[in-house]
């Protein structure tokens, strides 16, 4: 037995983590509820029309082109139809959002050198402490539109890694942006990135020169603090030849009276034999619509590896994306959602096999509790001359009660004759034997039930660093509180 | 010393939403602290229906009666309240639980029986002396409960509980059934070990009287048809061994 | 491209500053501006579709966030004709089925109906013909998309096969189909109703040219085992819609085995739903697709009553450039139905390069009350161990790919159940292999 598997799976260790920060307990179910005065988001201009995006465009003081391709996206964006299937989106008000909140005006780089309110948010956070601890090798923190601290360890920088908030990253690497910038993610390919390409600020810009292995993780934390704000965050990394990189992104929210719109858009290019694991434990508070682009392009024998928990949020709509268009390519999707009362969770993954001797795999595991609806969307395509391919799909979904449902849209869409191809899916009940067995032994029912909910989603949480493992079991824990009875 | 007392019986089984069918049909009886209970019967008879009674699983309604702990009815408890009132079922079939890893729900078991969180040195003491001696290797704890686990491994990690967790009374449902001479063997010792550790009173429900040779009753009642038809010392379970449950069963007809 | 954005183009510059920003951007092959074509012969040009639903909320622009909301009417004004941007239509080329969207009666051919409808049983089952709303007629059917509504609106008389209670018929009977032009268009509705306790087969037989709108609704009444065989033999020039809604009786057995083997453009709905307890439906398919076919089957399994059970399984098999399958398969667990068991899969062999299989199976489920439910897909080659195992034992190559193939298909085959009729398909299969010489 290892020390480790011990203390990931263990519930004391959570209750030890209440215990030193008794101003979690009692906040209720969604702990990251509270909010900070929002002089900021006060006075931000409501709506959307070009001026507002040369508005954008010229605060950030950006080169022409960039300009160029955000109204182009703002055309697109107004052209593109709302999606037609998925979760309700009818209550969007995209004429009451705030496309542009700055909450600073210098980004700092000590965590003492923020306003006092925004280093408060993130202690309670314990994004700092993280960092003292050593746990990330780098730190990005984004509030409203702009990232306002960042830090990355000085082996790396040495070494030639690039890690920055996307704007001064345009400012200082103009020649990544020139190359790369929405070549994964065209301007217009949905709705949604149309938006965000034309109104995007901040997210985190990472490079990895060619054969460096970032050993510990990258993190990124996103908060909206102002009610009706929209957050378009833009990320872009890029991984040369035989590099590693894993970068971490967590993301949360106040609890306001109206709703907030969450549209990122993140773009990944995996070089030659490169891999990129790129990690997400979204926990938006339940009024934000989370409705987030991601995809990679995987080169010859490159990795790449999505892990997605999405736990919070009233609507998430998100399909990580691998293109495999390298020989030997590979893409991996592990997927958690967690759908509680008044959540839509539609979540999957895409896989698209472009080159030959290409294989990816998607496991998604998915819980609906409290009416909450839960679904696996998913694409996997095999295209004309993608030979020797090979993709396995499994997903399975567990639900706790009555109320709740859980759905599953797999397309599947091949066109091409040597491939092998699996799909397999379960639904399942909590069984009341296992209920009885774990209440027998003494564990109160909303216990047992949180112990059999973890068990259900272990497989995914052990590829979780510990404290994203801890983070998810205590959420987990959080979500099936008054789930019985 | 704690008492365990059966009071007139009556159970049913709920077949479908509409359907019950009674199997406990007036049951007494009384089982103390330190005392060795073993419950004999042919199979039907309502003897693994009474273990999961007293646990409390939802697909049994008591119709009529009482099982009192130390006074107190439990029957309106709910099975975990009655798991830490100290009532433990040792099962005829324990559920795989994928997933969740044995040291993970050990622990958690003995944090809600207990009231507290066990100290993390001595506890993992306790978990490697016990697995030790019922002869269980030490990966199984990172292993998920009972999934892929054989039949005697199964039961030796019900015993591995009855010992950790410590209960007042034990319930064993024929926990000797599909095991080798051997590893019934290691369960009645660790059975044992548990009796004389803590007083802990047992009940101990068997077909056979094969596991009598290993756990020594003072007490054996003969169960048929729902309810206790005779009872004695360790002499009657010698009888049955010779003369079977046919003589009762023609009785029950009768 | 619409226009609009060609003018776009004209006003923004492909390169500013050194930076390519126009077509060239997209750096993953099959992606231009607007993301990706996953259906590039498709009609699927979304800027087009913004632009009307702003106008007005016709259906197209309907959002639909269930298959439990898909709206169904008699009323043909209540569907406007496809234009594939639907999800029910996205895999489907309308272009082609055009015809049959159109508020039309069957055509006469040399002085007769443009399809011969005749019956092959036992007389007295064929029980006159069923006007429109003439009950048992339109009470199962429920026309879904545009063209059940316009083959219901234009079969003035159903053909009416009432299998009487407690029946028992070893044979098959059956009701055939022939088409007797591929240019001209044709509607039918068949009722079949079998009665409590009856026990029997029918197969529905489509064959010749056609252009053809064919409903079908079955009533299984309580207690009866009724197997319904959909043949699509037609000739490849033919166009066939058609829509076969079933409703299952209490503790009745129902199974539905599509068969499609030629036509040009071939899609059928098989749906089934219950009025009660107790009841089983199999819902079978096979579909061999050439070069240029495409061959479409939809299933809905619709669970809106407790403690029912439900199997599907549809096996494809593709050669040929441009032969297209697609299969979706939805499932849908309400509320009510708890007790549920279900299960679907879908298989598809390709045989050849240029083929394409689409398989989409759908689960929706409202209650956790369930016994189980699950789904599977799988489409590949050969199963490289089923012929390795057949060589090791000492079978050429060859012949092992053809034991392997023929026992890939047979598995619908043998659900049917009788001799003569699992023969003549076998034969047709082999027709079929013998093109890509498998």
């Amino acid at each position: 037995m290892t020390e480790q598997v011990e203390r990931n799976a263990d519930g004391n260790v959570i209750s030890d983590v209440l215990e030193k920060n008794p101003e979690l307990e009692g906040i209720g179910t969604y702990q990251y509820g509270w909010y900070d005065s929002d002089d900021a988001g006060q006075s931000a201009k409501r709506g959307l029309n070009e001026d507002v995006v040369r508005d954008i465009s010229a605060k950030k003081n950006e080169p022409e082109w960039m300009l160029n391709l955000r109204l182009k996206a703002l055309k697109f964006f107004d052209r593109k139809p709302m999606p037609t299937w998925g979760a309700d989106l009818n209550e969007i008000d995209f004429d009451n959002i705030k496309y542009f909140v700055r909450s600073t005006e210098s980004q700092a780089e000590t965590w003492e050198d923020l306003p006092e309110d925004i280093r408060n948010t993130y202690e309670k956070l314990g994004i700092p402490e993280a960092e003292r601890n050593r746990l990330v090798a780098g730190v990005a923190a984004q509030y409203e539109s702009e990232v306002v601290y960042h830090q990355i360890r000085e082996d790396l920088e040495r070494q030639g890694v690039i890690f920055m908030d996307t704007d001064t990253a345009l400012k200082e690497h103009p020649e990544f942006f020139e190359e790369y910038f929405g070549t994964v993610i065209p301007v217009g390919d949905n709705k949604f990135a149309a938006l965000n390409t034309a109104v995007w600020s901040g997210g985190s810009f990472v490079y990895v020169p060619p054969g460096v292995h970032v050993e510990i993780p990258l993190q990124a934390y996103f908060r909206i603090n102002t009610e009706n704000m929209g957050q378009f965050e833009r990320t872009l990394i890029i991984a040369d030849e035989d590099s590693y990189v894993h970068y971490i992104e967590g993301c949360t929210a106040p609890i306001y009276k109206s709703d907030s719109l969450h549209s990122a858009v993140v773009e990944i290019v995996c070089k030659k034999n490169a891999r990129v694991r790129y990690t997400t434990i979204q926990n938006w508070s339940n009024n934000v619509y989370n409705l987030v682009t991601k995809r990679a392009i995987a080169h010859e024998g490159a990795t790449m590896e999505w892990i997605d928990g999405n736990i919070g949020s009233k609507v998430t709509q998100k399909y990580p994306a691998v293109y495999m268009t390298g020989e030997h390519a590979k893409g991996e999707t592990l997927s958690i959602a967690f759908a509680g009362e008044g959540q839509h969770q539609d979540t999957g993954s895409k896989m698209v096999h472009i080159a030959p001797n290409t294989s990816s795999s998607i496991v998604s595991k998915s819980v609906a509790r409290g009416g909450g609806r839960a679904a696996y969307r998913g694409l996997v395509q095999v295209r004309e001359g993608a030979k020797h391919s090979k993709n396995n799909v499994v997903c399975d979904a567990l639900l706790v009660d009555t109320i709740s449902r859980s759905d599953t849209y797999p397309y599947i869409d091949i066109r091409e004759d040597e491939v092998t191809l699996g799909h397999e899916a379960t639904v399942s009940r909590v069984s009341e034997e296992q209920l009885f067995y774990l209440q027998q032994r003494g564990l109160p029912e909303d216990e047992a039930m949180a112990m059999i909910v973890r068990g259900f989603v272990e497989p995914i949480a052990r590829e979780l660093p510990m404290e994203y493992a801890l983070e998810l079991n205590r959420l987990i824990e959080l979500q099936m509180e008054g789930s019985v009875g | 010393m704690s008492t365990l007392e059966i009071k007139d019986l009556h159970v049913s089984v709920i077949l479908d939403d509409e359907n019950t069918k009674p199997i406990l049909k007036g049951v007494n009886l009384t089982i103390k602290s330190g005392e060795i209970h073993a419950i004999m019967g042919p199979n039907g008879s309502g003897k693994s229906t009474l273990a999961s009674t007293i646990a409390g699983h939802p697909k049994y309604t008591v119709d009529s009666g009482e099982i009192l702990l130390d006074g107190e009815d439990v029957t309106a408890m709910s099975v975990d309240e009655r798991a830490r009132a100290g009532l433990f079922l040792a099962m005829q079939y324990p559920v795989e639980i994928p997933g969740v890893t044995m040291s993970n729900f050990l622990r958690s078991a003995k944090t809600a029986v207990s009231g507290e969180a066990p100290a993390l040195r001595t506890w993992t003491k306790d978990v490697k002396g016990a697995m030790n001696q019922l002869k269980i290797d030490p990966d199984f704890v990172s292993r998920n409960v009972n999934e892929g686990f054989s039949g005697g491994e199964k039961k030796r990690h019900e015993i591995l509980q009855l010992e950790l967790l410590q209960p007042k009374f034990g319930i064993l449902d024929e926990t000797d059934s599909g095991l080798d001479i051997d590893a019934l063997q290691v369960v009645s010792e660790g059975v044992n070990r548990a009796h004389e550790a803590n007083d802990l009173g047992v009940m101990l429900i068997t077909h056979y009287t094969r596991i009598l040779r290993y756990i020594k009753p003072d007490f054996v009642h003969v169960f048929v048809d729902g309810h206790v038809a005779d009872q004695g010392g360790p002499e009657l379970a010698e009888r049955l061994e010779e003369e079977g449950y046919v003589g009762y069963l023609q009785g029950a007809k009768a | 491209m619409t226009d609009q954005i060609k003018q776009d183009q004209t006003e923004t510059p492909e390169n500013v500053g050194g930076v390519h920003v126009g077509e060239a951007r997209p750096a993953i092959p099959g992606m231009d501006q607007e993301g990706e074509k996953l259906s590039p012969d498709l009609a699927t040009d979304d800027t087009i579709g913004a632009r009307k639903s702003a106008n007005a909320g016709e259906n197209g622009s309907q959002v639909m966030h269930s298959r439990a909301e898909r709206p169904w009417s008699f009323d043909v004004a209540d569907f406007s004709v496809p234009n594939g941007r639907e999800e029910e239509w996205r895999f489907t080329p309308i272009k082609k089925l055009a015809p049959l969207f159109e508020d039309a009666a069957t055509d006469e051919v040399e002085g007769g109906p443009a399809v011969e409808v005749s019956f092959d049983g036992p007389e007295s089952w064929l029980s006159g013909e069923l006007a429109s709303g003439q009950a048992p007629r339109d009470t199962v059917l429920r026309p879904a998309d545009r063209a059940a509504v316009v083959g219901s609106a234009n079969a003035p008389q159903a053909t009416y096969v009432r299998i009487p209670e407690n029946a028992e018929h070893e044979a098959p009977v059956a009701v055939r189909i022939e088409g007797k032009s591929a240019s001209a268009r044709s509607n039918s509705h068949v009722v079949i109703e079998a009665g409590e306790n009856s026990h029997s087969t029918l197969v529905i037989e489509h064959t010749g040219s056609a252009i053809h709108n064919g409903n079908v609704e079955i009533i299984v009444g309580q207690g009866a085992t009724l197997t319904v065989i959909s043949l699509q033999r037609w000739q490849d020039d033919t166009l066939h819609v058609g829509q076969h809604d079933a409703e299952v009786g209490k503790d009745a057995h129902y199974k539905h085995i599509s068969v499609t083997l030629g036509g040009d453009v071939v899609r059928l709905n098989s749906n089934v739903r219950f009025s009660d307890e107790g009841g089983n439906a199999q819902l079978f398919g096979l579909y061999f697709a050439d070069a240029g076919q495409h061959l479409e089957h939809r299933s809905f399994v619709d669970h809106n009553a407790p403690r029912n059970t439900s199997n599907v399984l549809y096996k494809g098999a593709l050669q040929g450039e441009k032969a297209h399958t697609v299969w979706v398969g939805d499932v849908l667990i309400q509320k009510a139905a708890e007790g549920t068991d279900s299960y679907e899969k879908n298989q598809n062999l390709v045989l050849t390069d240029g083929a394409r299989a689409d398989s989409v199976p759908n689960l929706e489920i409202e209650t956790g009350i369930i016994e189980g439910a699950g789904h599977a897909s799988t489409t590949g080659q050969l199963d490289d161990e089923h012929l390795w195992y057949l060589m090791a034992r000492g079978i050429p190559e060859k012949q092992a790919r053809r034991l392997v193939v023929r026992g890939f298909l047979y598995e619908i085959i043998q659900q049917i159940g009788d001799a003569d009729l699992e023969d003549s398909l076998m034969e047709a299969l082999e027709d079929e292999l013998a093109i890509s010489n498998n």
